[in-house]
Parts: structure tokens; C-alpha cells; sequence
């Protein structure tokens, strides 16, 4: 297994996809991290402002940015696991890897541990350069901070990093095997991805909005619930346990595609 | 199963829906040989080497690679180099950081990377991205792959595809030399002349059914050589065939000459009886058939 993954970060420590994955999610970090304080007391479109300075100065200011970049990080982990299981079909190398790991659940296993670090690290990074931005606004805006420090390591505000910071990985990581199953049913990193975003950005956005009571089993917007803790319609318990069903459910399956398909690419 | 096979199966078949892709194949491949495995496209050999390298399950029969069973590949396939269907490899990869991932996967040592790209002439185009690599390029970076492990057993499918001549040669070099040193060579091709000068075991497929397997020597011997006699005038080839059945040989007007199933040594006496007869040989020659003459004479087609 470590062999596995040790060959898979070779893959994925290639420049191009390593710096540029990690560019694209820093930008996306500083984005989603300055909304709240650009937004802050704008009232949008006669309703009560999104981002109140109470709410920024609450003890959940700090980690506002990392949640608000958990569904755009889930695009970018079910992007790089669909194009990393589909590309090994396209480019014909599937058959090399299995001539040199014949124990197809050791691949199939080893292949996704090393995504979903490489998922960790994009959440790492992206609450590193949301707790700076969200640090920078506060001081140029004159917002008081002394909620998010309070009581160090074992406070409140601290905490709530933490809690938020273990949602958006599992998030991420959920929204990435997702992508693998997606990459091993499709076999072509374009088809999976395009597929994969369509269905979580607009198909099950219609569909929640029809039916609400759909919400509550569509797998993006369960992860989207679990990385921002829960939302107004989906319980956290509720998204948690569902979502781990169903990424159980989507790992079996992708267990049983892998160990028994015939590998003719 | 035999012992002294490095490949042996028996019954081996494949089937795709209504179509049967390989037919209740049964080889042996010795161990040490070259063996050539010939067939036309769509014969069934990719198919076959996928099955034993365990990537497709074969529909019924069985096999052993290095005395393991087919359905246990973790067991022998350490110990086998493979190249299926033509090179696969990341295109943003360099030559090197391709075979440095599959010597990591593999748990082969790195320093292996660099003797086989020098082995296989690529040593200065190593840190070159692979989608850069010139077709014949990718096809030694293939063989480089799949000589990582230091193979008992080397299974090639389609080598010299997109070699030049000299690439031809060296990749024939390599594989005698690399059997010369008791590696099992597996090789396929559709070109059976390539096969023919390296090969001491042959195993020949044709639309799914195998129609040969045994050794090199035991093919050709299959078929008689000929001797081939033209005169000055057309119009006396039928007597040279006349000549030579009164002599105990058949032979048929083909291309306005003559030819007679015959030993070679058995031109100069045709010589002297045509002398004999008054008739001037505008030339003779004695021709061994080739491999895929031989292969085409089996199988009814023509080229």
C-alpha cells in the first residue's frame, strides 16, 4: 500500500498539477475568506445584510471563510480523483500499474489514500490563507478579533477552526471519491468531470429547489451541509450519517467495478 | 503443466458476446526460448497476453505463468515484464519520472531507471516529457518498463511497432541477447519475418484458433523447399515439368517459371537433365520458404 502511494504522489507532485492546483485553491481561499467583509452590512435586495459585523466578530468569524470554500474545494477534489482513476484508462497506463500491483483493492485502495491527502492538503492550505485574509480584513476593517483568540488553543473561536477544518476535509474528500467512482464508471477525465459538476452545481440545485425534501439525499448537498456544519434545511447529524452511507455505498461499488472489470484499454 | 514451461495453458478461451475472440488455446512456451507468437491482427494474441497477465478473465480454461496459476498473478507476475499493446505512459512525465513511479510501484531499486534508459539508447532524452518522445522513442521506453524487474519471463506485445530498420535490429539484438542469458522471451507480432530470424519457438494464431505451436526448425521442415527454373522460351516450361516428374518431382508453371518441390542440392542434377533434354536455363535457384510463406500455405490465405 505505501509503495502505491508513494508512485501516486509522483503522479501528483507534477508541477503543473501540483502548483496549479494549489494556485487555484489559494485564489479560491483568498476569495471566499474576503466575501464576508466586502458583503459586511449590505443589504441584498431588501433583506437583512448576509454578514452582520456581530456575526464576524462572533467567535465563528474566523473559520466564515474556510466553510464558504468547502463546496468550491469539493469541485476541485472531485476534478483531480476523477481526472487522476479516469486517466489511467484513457492513457492505456492501468495495465502497467496492475502488471506491477496484480492486488487490484491494494491500487485501487493505495490510489485513493494518496487523494485524499492531496485533498487534506488543499483544506490545509486553504485555512492557512483564509485565517490570514480573514485576519488582514479584520484589521483594515476595525473589527475586533478578540472572540476568534480568546481562551488559545482550547477556545472557542480556535475550536470552531478545528471543528470547521475536519468538516471541510471530510467534505472534500467525500466530494473526491465521488469523483472516482465517477472516473472508473466513464473511463475519460473529461466526461467525469464535466458529469460530476454538472450534477453537483445544477442538477441537484433543481432538484433540491423543486423538491426540498430531496435535499436531504443528494450527495452533494449532504457534503455541502456536513462542511459548513449543517444548514437551514439539513441537520449536521443528519448530513454526517447520510453522507458516510452513501460514500460507502459509492466505495463498494467502485471496489466491485475495479476488481472485476476486465482492464482491455 | 510442464515443468520446463515458463507459459503452458490449455484450453485457454475468451469470449465477448456472440464473438470468441480466442479459442481453447493450448501452448507451451520452454523455458530460455524465443518464442514468437504470430498472428494477423485481430488473431487473438493481445487477448491472450492479457489473460496471462491476469488483466482480462478468461471465459473457460486454464494457465500457468512461471509455474503460478493465471488467477494468482500477485504470485509470478514480480517476476515478468510486460508490454501490452504498445507503450502507455503519462505524457507529463518525463522518460525517467515514468519508470522511477513504476520501480517505486514495483519495489524495484531506482538506480535500475537509469542502466535500462542507457540500455534502451534514451539516457539523454530521460528528463524529456514523454509526450515529446518520437513514436520508436516510446516504444524502447516500453521495453525499458518492462525490463524493471530483471524479468525470468519477458512478454512483449508488438515490439518493433514504429521502429525503424536499425530499431528492428537492435530490438532483435536485444531480445536474443536477453534469452542468450536465460530470460523467457514471449513475443507477438503480425510481421512474421520479423519473428522468424529470432524466434526458436513458435505459437501461431489465427482468427482465435491456434494452428501451430511447436519449434522454428519443425515449421519450416513443414514445408518442402523448391527449386525454381525458367527457360529462354516460354513454351518450353512444360518440359521442364516433364523433366522433372520423370525425376520423381511434382512441379507447376507459376509466374513463367518453373517450380519444383526439391531439395536444393537437387538443382544442378535438374540442370544437367534439362542440358541433356536441349533446353537453355535462363536461370535456376533453390529457395528455402520463408516463415510467413509457410504461415500463409497453413492458414489458405494469400498476402
Amino acid at each position: 500500500m505505501i509503495r502505491v502511494i508513494r508512485a501516486e504522489w509522483r503522479k501528483l507532485r507534477r508541477p503543473t498539477l501540483f502548483f496549479g492546483t494549489l494556485g487555484a485553491v489559494g485564489a479560491i481561499a483568498v476569495l471566499t475568506a474576503s466575501i464576508p467583509y466586502i458583503a459586511m452590512d449590505e443589504p441584498r435586495r431588501g433583506r437583512e445584510p448576509g454578514f452582520s459585523r456581530a456575526s464576524i466578530e462572533s467567535y465563528t468569524g474566523l473559520s466564515l471563510g474556510l466553510a464558504f470554500a468547502s463546496t468550491l474545494l469539493g469541485i476541485v477534489a472531485l476534478s483531480v480523483f476523477a481526472s487522476q482513476t479516469a486517466q489511467e484508462y484513457s492513457h492505456g497506463t492501468l495495465r502497467n500499474l496492475l502488471v506491477r500491483q496484480p492486488r487490484r483493492m491494494v491500487l485501487l485502495g493505495g490510489k485513493a489514500l494518496s487523494m485524499a491527502l492531496f485533498g487534506l492538503l488543499i483544506v490545509v492550505e486553504t485555512s492557512l490563507i483564509s485565517v490570514v485574509t480573514s485576519f488582514f480584513w479584520a484589521n483594515s476593517k476595525g473589527i475586533s478579533t478578540d472572540a476568534w483568540t480568546s481562551g488559545g488553543i482550547g477556545g472557542e473561536g480556535i475550536s470552531n477552526l478545528f471543528t470547521t477544518l475536519a468538516n471541510v476535509s471530510l467534505a472534500t474528500v467525500g466530494f473526491g471519491i465521488i469523483g472516482m467512482l465517477l472516473g472508473l464508471i466513464l473511463r475519460s477525465p473529461i466526461s467525469s468531470i464535466a458529469i460530476g459538476i454538472s450534477w453537483v452545481m445544477i442538477v441537484e440545485g433543481i432538484v433540491g429547489a423543486v423538491w426540498e425534501n430531496m435535499q436531504k439525499y443528494l450527495p452533494g448537498l449532504l457534503l455541502t451541509a456536513v462542511g459548513s456544519g449543517g444548514s437551514t434545511t439539513i441537520t449536521y447529524k443528519w448530513a454526517l450519517t447520510t453522507s458516510i452511507l452513501i460514500l460507502i455505498a459509492a466505495g463498494a461499488l467502485a471496489a466491485l467495478l475495479f476488481k472485476r472489470r476486465d482492464v482491455s484499454s | 503443466m510442464s515443468t520446463s514451461s515458463a507459459i503452458s495453458v490449455t484450453g485457454l478461451t475468451k469470449r465477448y458476446g456472440e464473438r470468441l475472440a480466442l479459442d481453447h488455446a493450448t501452448f507451451d512456451v520452454p523455458i530460455g526460448s524465443v518464442c514468437g507468437f504470430v498472428g494477423p491482427n485481430g488473431s487473438g494474441k493481445t487477448t491472450t497476453i492479457r489473460m496471462l497477465l491476469s488483466l482480462i478473465t478468461p471465459t473457460d480454461g486454464s494457465g500457468t505463468v512461471l509455474g503460478e496459476k493465471i488467477n494468482h498473478p500477485e504470485k509470478y507476475l514480480s517476476r515478468v515484464g510486460a508490454m501490452i499493446e504498445g507503450p502507455a505512459f503519462y505524457p507529463a512525465l518525463s522518460g525517467s519520472e515514468n519508470l522511477k513511479m513504476l520501480a517505486t510501484l514495483g519495489g524495484f531499486p531506482h538506480e535500475r531507471v537509469g542502466e535500462l534508459l542507457e540500455l534502451v539508447g534514451l539516457n539523454d532524452r530521460a528528463k524529456s516529457k514523454y509526450k515529446q518522445y518520437s513514436l520508436g522513442m516510446k516504444q524502447r521506453l516500453g521495453i525499458a518498463a518492462a525490463l524493471l524487474p530483471k524479468p525470468e519471463l519477458l512478454i512483449l506485445d508488438e515490439p518493433t511497432n514504429g521502429l525503424d530498420p536499425a530499431g528492428i535490429h537492435e530490438v532483435r539484438t536485444l531480445l536474443r541477447s536477453l534469452a542468450d542469458g536465460g530470460i523467457t522471451v514471449f513475443v507477438s507480432s503480425h510481421l512474421l519475418s520479423e519473428l522468424e530470424q529470432i524466434s526458436d519457438h513458435l505459437v501461431m494464431l489465427r482468427e482465435g484458433k491456434m494452428i501451430f505451436s511447436g519449434t522454428t526448425e519443425s515449421l519450416l521442415a513443414a514445408q518442402q523447399p523448391t527449386v525454381i527454373a525458367r527457360t529462354l522460351e516460354e513454351a518450353d516450361l512444360p518440359k521442364l515439368i516433364a523433366i522433372a516428374k520423370s525425376a520423381g518431382h511434382e512441379g507447376i508453371i507459376l509466374d513463367g517459371s518453373v517450380h519444383v518441390i526439391a531439395n536444393d542440392d537437387w538443382a544442378s542434377e535438374f540442370n544437367k537433365l534439362a542440358f541433356a533434354a536441349g533446353l537453355t536455363l535462363a536461370s535456376l535457384a533453390a529457395v528455402r520458404p520463408t516463415l510467413e510463406e509457410t504461415f500463409f500455405e497453413m492458414t489458405g490465405d494469400t498476402k
